[in-house]
């Protein structure tokens, strides 16, 4: 055991300095809502996602408007849960259950 | 000469305006042209949105989950001796499914292949290879067998949310183990429940009030005695008393609170008629009644923007308690006496500089504990039913945005009793590794996994 598990540890405790985010997720949208956005909304975010269409969501999210979509929807919704680094997430959750996309989310 | 010059410019201004004028119409036409064209654009959009929508209604979606694994296993016994594999490779294949005509009513089905390499002589599908439990967390053959297939409807009465749903229901992979099976969390929890069931549930959601609240009330059938088709007597299908009972589980949900950071979860269940090995060993018998309940707390991300990394940051910590109720004279565990088995759990879930996420985890369980975690995806065994202490790392790698990802997992568990994997009877008895009746107990277990995962 000692062996492989002091490599493993080793490898990882040095990999685990720092945190980056490397690319958009849609689970990682669906946590991000969950926690910084579905209070002020008071949807659930399935009800959220299935406000627009995967086009109308990807027309927000090119021109830039998706936070002010956002924002509109959930005019409660704090600035700074609206930061830039959460978009693409917020985006790729938003458009992987929009209202014609035909995903089915958990329950 | 100066006459020449201002004739000159005035001739080229005149032009000029005339072109200006040419140009400027030229411009108006072609803005005009846009929009026609960007209202056209967006009718098509519509049009597109709603075929896709229609589309979407019509055909059931697919998602695939492929996951290839390499696990690399060692056990040491009581008396010093080891068993091992170091090449186990496998192949694990879901096939989930979705379709929700209505918003309202959902269907969800998942078809599973768990199957290791290469062809086997009377080894795959002997002893609980096939046990229904477990069906799809085993390595049996390259049938494709039914993992999930429910419905669910849901509606309102009020600031209430209801759902109610049927089927064979998703009870693996649930809050908190969820973590490191890199996964979505599903109904159970992790700590006490993580099988296969046939069964029901139906949840109030009270999140309007309270964030998160919501009451789950679950229904399962664990065995049935109903007699087989053609059966010698001619009763096909009734009950067969010479036969194990029925094995039902009722359990509670209660989820007092989650606001998408903080979280607390809690369960109770009791398991009917649960079975268990007869004292020589000679087959199952039904052996009396199982409780179980547990608490556990998470907190996903810690503070609130202090840096990114503490954001990304999962802290978990989890009790739970199992109790006997033996019928008379059927000693549940190697005991006629109610006997009560605690376990805690904790761990952590760190992101790391690639992009994926490192996490530690370790629990401890007493004498008499006893969870319904034989579906658990461990190769060893459960780790979460250990009696004695349980160890384990993993390293989560995205390779591909979120559709093709890596782990490396060691777990590493060290029992202090016989039985931690055992049914309710007299093969769950807990006797100290040291004065064993059989020297062969296993006393060490680790499994070094690493795989590679499609999911789409």
């Amino acid at each position: 055991m000692t062996k492989i598990v002091k490599i493993a540890l080793s490898a990882a405790l040095m990999l685990s300095v720092g945190a980056v985010t490397a690319s958009a997720d849609s689970d990682k949208g669906l946590k991000l809502y969950s926690k910084k956005l579905k209070s002020a909304c008071g949807i659930s975010g399935a009800a959220m996602a299935g406000k627009h269409t995967q086009g109308e969501w990807q027309e927000l999210n090119k021109s830039g408007n998706l936070a002010k979509e956002i924002k509109t929807i959930c005019p409660k919704a704090a600035d700074e849960d609206l930061d830039a680094k959460f978009l693409p997430h917020y985006f790729d959750f938003f458009f992987n259950f929009a209202s014609d996309s035909g995903n089915v989310p958990s329950c | 000469m100066r006459k020449i010059v201002t004739l000159s410019a005035v001739a080229f201004l005149s032009t000029m305006a005339f072109a200006d004028a040419d140009t400027q119409k030229q411009i108006d036409e072609l803005k005009k042209k846009i929009e026609q064209l960007e209202k056209a654009n967006k009718a098509q959009d519509v049009k597109i949105s709603k075929v896709n929508a229609q589309s979407a209604m019509d055909n059931i979606k697919f998602d695939v989950d492929f996951r290839t694994s390499y696990d690399n296993l060692r056990y040491e016994t009581a008396n010093g001796a080891h068993y091992s594999n170091s090449s186990l490779y496998s192949n694990r294949l879901w096939l989930g499914m979705g379709y929700a005509p209505t918003e309202n009513m959902m269907f969800k089905g998942q078809l599973s292949v768990n199957k290791a390499f290469g062809a086997n002589y009377n080894q795959r599908g002997a002893g609980f290879d096939m046990f229904d439990w477990v069906l799809n967390e085993n390595l049996t053959d390259d049938t494709i067998k039914l993992r999930e297939a429910y419905w669910l409807w849901s509606f309102d009465t009020g600031k209430i949310g209801w759902t109610v749903s049927a089927g064979r229901r998703p009870a693996t992979n649930g809050y908190l183990v969820n973590l490191r099976d890199d996964d979505q969390a599903k109904s159970p929890m992790g700590h006490i429940i993580n099988m296969e069931f046939d069964g029901a549930s139906a949840a109030m959601k009270l999140d309007k009030y309270i964030s998160g609240m919501y009451f789950k009330l679950c229904l399962g059938r664990g065995l049935t005695n109903a007699n087989s088709r053609f059966d010698n007597t001619g009763y096909d299908f009734a009950t067969d008393d010479s036969d194990l009972d029925n094995t039902d589980m009722v359990g509670m949900i209660f989820q007092p609170y989650d606001n998408g950071q903080y979280s607390v979860m809690t369960k109770w269940y009791r398991g009917f008629n649960v079975p268990g090995y007869k004292a020589d060993f000679s087959g199952l018998e039904s052996f009396g009644d199982m409780d179980g309940m547990a608490i556990s707390f998470k907190t996903d991300g810690i503070g609130d923007g202090i840096n990114d990394f503490l954001d990304e940051t999962v802290l978990f910590a989890s009790f739970a308690a199992s109790t006997t109720r033996p019928n008379a004279g059927q000693p549940m565990l190697g005991s006629t006496d109610d006997e009560t088995g605690t376990s805690f759990w904790v761990g952590t879930q760190m992101p790391n500089l690639t992009g994926g996420k490192f996490g530690l985890e370790y629990n401890h369980g007493s004498k008499y504990w006893r969870p319904f975690t034989y579906g658990e995806d461990t190769m060893i065994g459960s780790k979460m039913a250990v009696r004695g202490n349980a160890y384990e790392a993993y390293w989560t790698q995205p390779l591909i945005k979120d559709v093709f990802s890596m782990q490396i997992r060691y777990t590493y568990l060290d029992y202090d009793y016989t039985g931690s994997n055992a049914f309710f009877g007299y093969g769950g008895t807990p006797m100290k590794i040291s004065e064993a009746a059989t020297p062969t107990a296993v006393e060490t277990a680790q499994d070094l996994r690493v795989y590679f995962r499609y999911r789409y």
